[in-house]
This record gives C-alpha cells, sequence and structure tokens, in this order.
C-alpha cells in the first residue's frame, strides 16, 4: 500500500503548505489501542524490528508516509539506517540521502519532524514529574532556578518543557546523551531560541510539551516551522485514484 | 544483577508494557521507552551500583535492553552476585 498524508474522506490533513525552509513538524495522537488489522498496515510502513512496541510502529509509519510524499517516492523505496546514537537518516536504493528528519514518541503521541537537509531533531515528552538528578545534571543553573521559583504544576509544566527543548537540540546535533549530561546551556523562558548553529522552537500539545531544533544555512532569523496535527487514518487511507489523461 | 535492572526499569523506565514480561533482549526503547524516561533510569542505575557510566558508554545501544546494560556494568566492574 502507498499511503499519503492528504486530503482524504477518512480526515487526513493536507500538508500541502510545507515550508521549504523552516522544518515541518508532524504530531500524532497514539491510540491507546490499535486494531490488529491496522497494526499490520502500520508495519508495513514501518521500518526495523517487527517486534517493536506500537508507539515504534506508529512513529516510524508516520516518518515513512511523509519522507515517501516529501520525496516522491513510494514507501517501499526508501532505505533507513540508524548511527550508534540512534540518530536515523534515509536514502534510495542508489544511495541518495533523503529529507533529513527526526521522530520522537511519548505516552498518548508520536511526532515525526522533516528538513530540507538540516540538521533536525524533535522531542515530545508527557508532562513530567520533575527529577532533580536530571535536573543538576541536564540544566544549567539559571533555568534550575527557574523552575524552583514555580509551583509545582508550572514547575512540571516547564521542567517538560526544558528537556524536550535540550533533547531535541541534542538529536539534531546527533551528539546525544552526552551533550545532555555534560550540562545544557541556558534555555531560558522563551519558547524559542538558538544553541550553537541550530533554531529551536517549543509547544503544548494536550498532556505535554514539544520541541523542535533545526540547523541549516538557509534558516532565516525568524522562522518558525510548520506544526500539523494529523489522525492516525491519515496514514492508513487508501492511495487515490490515478487521474489519467 | 538482572533482577535489580528490571526493578529500576519499573520505576524509571515508565514503559506501556508489563516490565516482569520482557525478555531481557527486549529493546527498551521499541517497548516505549522515552528519552527523558532512559536518562532517569540511566542516573538511577549509576546511583544503585555506585557506578558512573563514562561517555563512551552514553549511547542508546548501552540502554536499550537488560542484557545491553547488564553487559555495560560487567564491563564497568560491577560483580555479578555469587
Amino acid at each position: 500500500m502507498h499511503a499519503r498524508l492528504g486530503s482524504n474522506a477518512s480526515g487526513g490533513i493536507a500538508l500541502s503548505v510545507m515550508t521549504r525552509v523552516a522544518p515541518l513538524l508532524v504530531l500524532m495522537r497514539a491510540p491507546e489501542e490499535i486494531g490488529e488489522e491496522q497494526l499490520e498496515q502500520l508495519r508495513k510502513l514501518a521500518w526495523g524490528d517487527g517486534a517493536a512496541g506500537t508507539a515504534s510502529i506508529l512513529a516510524r509509519a508516520l516518518a515513512a508516509s511523509l519522507l515517501a510524499e516529501r520525496w516522491g517516492r513510494p514507501p517501499d523505496a526508501l532505505r533507513f539506517v540508524c548511527t550508534p546514537q540512534g540518530k536515523p537518516s534515509v536514502c534510495d536504493d542508489a544511495g541518495t540521502p533523503g529529507p533529513t528528519f527526526s521522530l520522537s514518541h511519548t505516552s498518548g503521541w508520536v511526532a515525526v519532524a522533516v528538513g530540507d537537509g538540516g540538521s533536525v531533531g524533535v522531542d515530545v515528552q508527557s508532562t513530567a514529574e520533575p527529577n532533580p538528578s536530571v535536573g543538576r545534571r541536564v540544566f544549567a543553573e539559571s533555568d534550575r532556578d527557574a523552575l524552583e521559583a514555580l509551583e509545582p504544576d508550572a514547575a512540571r509544566e516547564e521542567y517538560t518543557r526544558l528537556w524536550t527543548v535540550a533533547e531535541a537540540c541534542a538529536k539534531a546535533d546527533g551528539g546525544g546523551l552526552p551533550i545532555l549530561l555534560a550540562g545544557f546551556d541556558p534555555i531560558g523562558p522563551s519558547a524559542s531560541g538558538t544553541w550553537r548553529s541550530m533554531q529551536w522552537w517549543s509547544g503544548r500539545m494536550s498532556g505535554g510539551h514539544w520541541a523542535v531544533a533545526y540547523g541549516s544555512d538557509e534558516l532565516e532569523p525568524g522562522s518558525s516551522p510548520t506544526v500539523r496535527e494529523v489522525p492516525m487514518a491519515a496514514i492508513l487511507a487508501p492511495q487515490p485514484t490515478a487521474r489519467t489523461g | 544483577m538482572t533482577d535489580d535492572i528490571r526493578q529500576l526499569i519499573k520505576e524509571f523506565g515508565r514503559l506501556p508494557v508489563d516490565v516482569d514480561t520482557l525478555a531481557t533482549d527486549a529493546d527498551l526503547y521499541q517497548a516505549g521507552m522515552s528519552s527523558h524516561a532512559s536518562v532517569n533510569l540511566m542516573l538511577a542505575i549509576e546511583d544503585h551500583f555506585d557506578v558512573e557510566f563514562p561517555d563512551r558508554m552514553l549511547t542508546r545501544g548501552v540502554f536499550e535492553s537488560i542484557d545491553a546494560i547488564a553487559a555495560a556494568l560487567t564491563e564497568l566492574g560491577v560483580q555479578v552476585p555469587a
């Protein structure tokens, strides 16, 4: 099946407005349960271990659908590889590199960010209880001080947002955990900012936070990602009937 | 050692599956462990076993399964009880 992310009777969302410079972020709610028939369709789209968990399958299926549409190739023509740090990339049979992308999943959500060649990283995280050990190892003193000044509910939200920003930047960089555990640069309260040569953006979703980081020479200051939420039906929709003439 | 690791995964891994049913080579990320949970788990392992993972071990692969974590701890000199 060549699934597409497009307008369709089952509720897909057209992505024709994708920017060609700033990254595209697609969020999808992960159903608590997926029927075996739908899961099998998703497995066919996803790559990798057939024994993967549902969220992982869903994220990979979403990524494959997005990349296929963006790159103009059928999903089964995509070849995925991962670095030891877990950063995925895609190419075709000839080894031609495809769009850059990153994926993430958390309780109830999956997310895929796609770039036009720049380094991209995405993280989604359901609102988490602050872990002081993580705070001490990852966050700058100014961010920890700001967290401590907040009421518990607000602290949970801000801790989660700070985490997603740091994680998205580390994923875009490709350096992984050592970057986080060496102590991340101050992030601050803004919804967007810069880290090294990258720009990052953060936002809310129901029950959690997302962040995207992107590094590209073509990215102009003030750019922002295109953010779309699509239903699972968008990647399970049948391929539109081919037109002739 | 694997029992201790499994218990720490229960406490910090926030997996949407029954940790007791996971095979020791099951991929924890594919089972639903988030990046945030993996760091929580890593720090809890360091604290529990009184070790510090060097940068070269801070890779996704080291924390992707019970077996992988046990191998890393063995390499760091953690003794398996007789």
